[in-house]
Parts: C-alpha cells; structure tokens; sequence
C-alpha cells in the first residue's frame, strides 16, 4: 500500500517545482498528478488551511453564542432571546443559502455549519426556558437530525462530520445512560451517502468507521443484555473479540480497496491500512502487559456461542473478500490467530496462560517491529521505518520499567530481543551482499 | 447546480424550524394541558457547562426500592416507568406505588431508570424530565441556599404520565 497518497498535495507542489527546474515536462507532471486525483493546476490555491481556520473560527462563534446564553441573562427577557436565536439561526442559513447558491459553494457550506451551531443554541435556549429536565440526549439528537439534510443536499464531507459527530455523542450519552440509541444507523447511512457520492474525507471516513464499529458492538452488548438481564449497556469480553475480528476485516478491506481504479477508493485505502496497523501496534502494546490477560481469563463469558457465532461470520466475510484483495494467506494466520488465542482465554481457568501469552505478544510486538523496519527500508516507506523503530523502542521500555517475571526472567527476555534484532540484522546484510554480488 | 438543490435547502431550512417549534410545543403542552400538583423536593448541584445555569432537583419518589416494582427481574437502565402519586394531608403529593404498567387512574408520573444504588439489589435512581430548574447562577444558588431543607415544586402533569416543572416556591 503506497502511503504517499496521504501525502499528494505535496506532490503536486513539488511536481511543479520539477516543471520549473525543467526535471520533468508539464504534460508529464499532469499525468503524475492525474494518477493520484490531485489538481495540478489548483494546487498551490489548495485553501484547506483557510477553510479550516474559517471552520474553526465560526465554531468559536457558534461557542460565545451558546456561552451567552448559558449566563442566562434575566435582563434580556426569555422571549426576546427566543426570538433573537431563532432569527439568528434562521438568517443565518439563508444567508447561507444565498452565499451557496449565488456565490461561493465552499463559503456557504461553511455559514450552514454556523447556522447548524446556532440551531443547536436555540434548542439548548428552549431547554432552558421549559426547565427540560435531565436527558440531555434527547437535545443533542434533534440538532444532530436538523443538521442531516445539509449534509445529504450538499454531499458537503464538513456538515456530514459536523452531523456525524453530534450524533456520535448524542450516541455516547445515550448509551451511558443505558439507552440503545435505536436510530443512530440513519446517521451512518448519511455519512456513508456522503463518502460515497461527496468530495474526498479523510476525517469522514475514519469518522464514519469509528461510528460503524461502536454500533455494531453496543448493537452486540444490548443483544447480550436482554438475554442476561443485565440492568447497564456495558461491552463485555466478547466485544474485544468482535472488535480484533472487525480490525482484521477492515485490513483485509483496505486492501480490497486499494486494487479498485478509483483515487479515492485508493486514498481511503491507504488510510484505513495505516490506522489498522496503528491500532494493531497500540492493541499489541496493552496486550503486553499481564494484566489485561488475566483478566480476560477470569471474565466471565457468558455469550460465547453468539460470540462464535459473530466472530465466524465476520471471518469469513474477510476470507471472502480477502481472495479478490490476494490477502488470503496474511488474513488466514490472523484469522487463526483470533480463534486459538480466544479459545484460550475464554476457556481457561488458569492464571498462569497469562504469562505465555504476554510473552508471546512482546515477541508478536518485536516481531512486527522488525518487519516494519525491513519493510520499510525495503519499499522506502518512511512512515513504516520509524513506526516499526518506535514499536521496539516502546518494547524495550515498558519491560524495562514492568518487567516480565523476575529479573532473571526479564534479562533473560531482553537477551532473546537482542538475540532476533542482530540475528535479522545479520540476515539481511548476507541478503544484501548475495544481491550484490549478482 | 440542479434546480431541486435550493428548494431542497430552503425546506432543511423550514425543518429546522420545525424541530424548533416541535420542542416548544412539547414544552408547552403540559404546562397548557397537565394538573397542577405540588410535590417537595430538594436542589442540589446547580451547574451545566454548555447549558447554563440551573438548579437539579430531587424529589422523595427519585429513589424507589426495587421491590416496590414487584417484578421477578430486575429492571434494566433505562427502563419505561410508571410512579402513582397520592395526595398527603399536607397537601402535597407523595410516592404510592410504582409499576411498568400505565395505571389506569389518578396522578402518576412517566419516568426513565437511570442507576441503581446497590448493584441489583437496592434502590433505582429514576428521572421524569423535571429535575432541571434554570435560573441565573447567583439565584441558581440563592436557590439551593433557600431550599436547602427542602421546598415545594409546582408541576403539571397530563394523563400520559408526561410532567412539566412550571414553578419552584421561593422563586416568585
């Protein structure tokens, strides 16, 4: 997966650059930039900053006038706020729609967000005049729900965010509350709808992910709840199964991805890929600890079949995908990975797995450090290098402070490390020198 | 651009509107169409960040024992509530029974199960939508100091269950 996609605005720009030292032709340089979807011409006027910093700033806005209203000013009659908000949101938007539909798209996406904040006022305003009592949710779903037609008119990535992330804590408070947050899928088809049909986001689509994920899970824990009587909406062990499960969907996914003609099917790629292998390194290092192995042993797991039954579909709709996307192997060994480890866990009784398996995760963590680094080298992929070194670094460093066993045992483990790093190391100069010598 | 498109944002725009008119008319119609009855309860804690100022309230009937319910399970967060109230000689109105069936008649309140006290085995904590009562921070806290021992709130409540807190004694 080439992760300078994430990077090629840059490329224009130094494309042209190239155009200009006449390295290469202007024809050539449109063709470079046409390979990764990136405007040649437009790059240098690329207003991401400006438009960030406008965003940024109208939610400033839009914050001053929720704080106002939050002093709850007794001079300023209640009516007569009402109004004003109401009047504020509504001039807001229209104006909005004026700047959007007569002048500058971009700029009128960017006053609905503001029209969209002060609509979120005007509820908290409502609420405070009627002393709604305490389910603030309910608030927060209604500003998320008025946003939505925004986003799905416009396909605009900043209002399907702004109403994708509303609902996320509309989502959050709710299920907090012990509330199954029954319509939070309408939100996810709009952020889908918009990712698919809208410009380009890489917020959106880890946004949307994120969003994917935690529903299923807490679709799953409010499942498991009615069958247990449980009185919280709390995740339970078998959630963390269905959650490794879902990240090696999502590998296999991006990879599915990456072999589709579209840029933007190929930009998304290269982001879900980089965010696996991210969350999979950040699994990796709390799974090296002993702790979180004891404890999944000695949870309780009631819904292992369901979780069986859950974890087998998600794998073999990877497995399914994973022959088109030629990861059939790597995804098979992960796959495999899941089932023994989950076997393991959730049907041992004895304390003592936890360590083996501590020790087999830091070797898994050393393991994928060193592969980074060659693959890194390898490709000249910078990104994977440094993320492979600070794996091992980290390693290095939490059983340095947390150390395995005794300290026999520690030193002993430290001495295994060094043993693979300079092993690999030697290896791959002999490597380097047989190729050499061809 | 399509000539949809404008139309299209004009009607987002009268959704909102809408939704806007929608929450004061549901505000309203149980201040417009509920019974007035009086019910003590305490303040306590009188601050929200992002929504102002308020006083929240606790009312005798906010923690019911969980074999006031009389069911066989224990009841999950979040639960649907029935709370019949009765009138005490005071005058005010105090708990009587609690259920997960609407009751037929007399004054009960429509709440949520929010916590429970002691595991599955105590009191559950549960809110009606009246707990709230804004007011400015420094009578938010005239407020708390005022009614600390305790005060009388004024609510409205429809036969649905459905309550709105229309006035709190010592905030006239």
């Amino acid at each position: 997966m080439r992760l300078i996609r994430l990077l090629k605005h840059d490329l224009a720009r130094e494309a042209r650059e190239w155009v200009a030292d006449g390295v290469i032709s202007e024809a050539q340089a449109r063709l470079i930039c046409a390979r990764y979807a990136v405007d040649y011409h437009g790059a240098p006027q690329r207003a991401l900053g400006y438009n960030l910093l406008v965003g940024l700033g109208y939610l400033f806005v839009g914050l001053a006038v929720i704080t106002l209203l939050g002093a709850n000013w007794e001079e300023i009659p209640r009516a007569l706020r009402m109004i004003g908000v109401i009047a504020i949101t509504i001039g807001t938007q229209v104006l909005a729609l004026r700047v959007y539909l007569t002048r500058d798209p971009r700029a009128g996406e960017g006053l609905f967000l503001l029209g969209n904040i002060f609509f979120g006022a005007a509820i908290i305003l409502i609420a405070q005049i009627y002393h709604l009592g305490e389910h603030m949710p309910d608030g927060v779903f209604w500003w998320a729900l008025g946003c939505v037609p925004f986003a799905l008119i416009t396909r605009s990535p900043w209002l399907a965010i702004q109403a994708n992330a509303l609902a996320l804590i509309w989502f959050l408070l709710q299920v907090n509350l012990g509330f199954y947050p029954v319509l939070f899928p309408l939100f996810l088809l709009v952020s889908l709808y918009v990712l698919i049909w809208g410009r380009t986001s890489i917020i959106l689509l880890l946004m949307t992910i994120l969003s994917g994920g935690l529903w299923l899970e807490y679709s799953l824990a409010e499942l498991w709840r009615s069958q247990a009587q449980r009185f919280d909406l709390n995740l339970l062990p078998e959630n963390l199964a269905v959650a490794v499960g879902l990240l090696i969907f999502l590998y296999v996914f991006a990879h599915w991805l990456a072999r589709r003609l579209s840029p933007t099917a190929r930009d998304y790629a290269a982001v879900i890929s980089v965010w696996c292998l991210r969350f999979a390194l950040i699994a990796m290092l709390i799974f090296s600890f002993e702790q979180p192995w004891k404890q999944l042993i000695e949870a309780d797991w009631h819904h292992r079949y369901a979780m069986w039954v859950v974890v087998a579909v998600i794998g073999g709709a990877t497995l399914m995908l994973a022959v088109p996307a030629r990861r059939l192997l790597a995804s098979a060994i992960q796959l495999l990975t899941l089932v023994a480890v989950l076997f393991l866990v959730s049907h041992s009784d004895s304390a003592a797995l936890a360590v083996y398996l501590q020790v087999a995760t830091n070797f898994a963590l050393i393991g994928s450090g060193i592969w980074l680094i060659l693959r890194g080298i390898y490709a000249g992929i910078s990104h994977y290098f440094f993320l492979g070194v600070v794996s091992i670094l980290l390693v290095a460093l939490l059983r340095y402070f947390d150390l395995m066993g005794d300290y026999v045992g520690a030193a002993l483990i430290f001495i295994l490390f060094a043993g693979l790093l300079i092993g690999v190391a030697k290896y791959w100069r002999y490597r380097q020198g047989r190729e050499g010598s061809r | 651009m399509k000539r949809t498109i404008p139309i299209a944002l004009g009607m987002a725009i009268a959704a909102q509107c809408l939704i806007l008119i929608g929450l004061y008319v549901e505000a309203q119609v149980p201040l417009w169409l509920g019974e007035p009855i009086r019910v003590k309860t305490v303040p306590v804690d009188p601050r929200s960040l992002f929504r102002g100022n308020y006083a929240r309230l606790s009312y005798d009937f906010s923690t019911i024992a969980q074999s006031a319910f009389q069911e066989d399970q224990p009841l999950r967060q979040g639960e649907v509530v029935y709370v019949s109230l009765k009138k005490h000689p005071s005058g005010l109105y105090v708990f009587s029974s609690a259920s997960l069936e609407r009751p037929q008649r007399g004054i009960f309140l429509r709440g949520r199960v929010v916590g429970n006290r002691w595991g599955n085995t105590g009191d559950y904590r549960i809110k009606y939508g009246i707990e709230a009562y804004f007011a400015p921070r420094e009578k938010a806290l005239q407020l708390e100091d005022a009614l600390r021992d305790g005060g009388v709130a004024e609510l409205m409540v429809m036969s649905s269950g459905r309550a709105g807190l229309r006035k709190l004694a010592g905030d006239d």
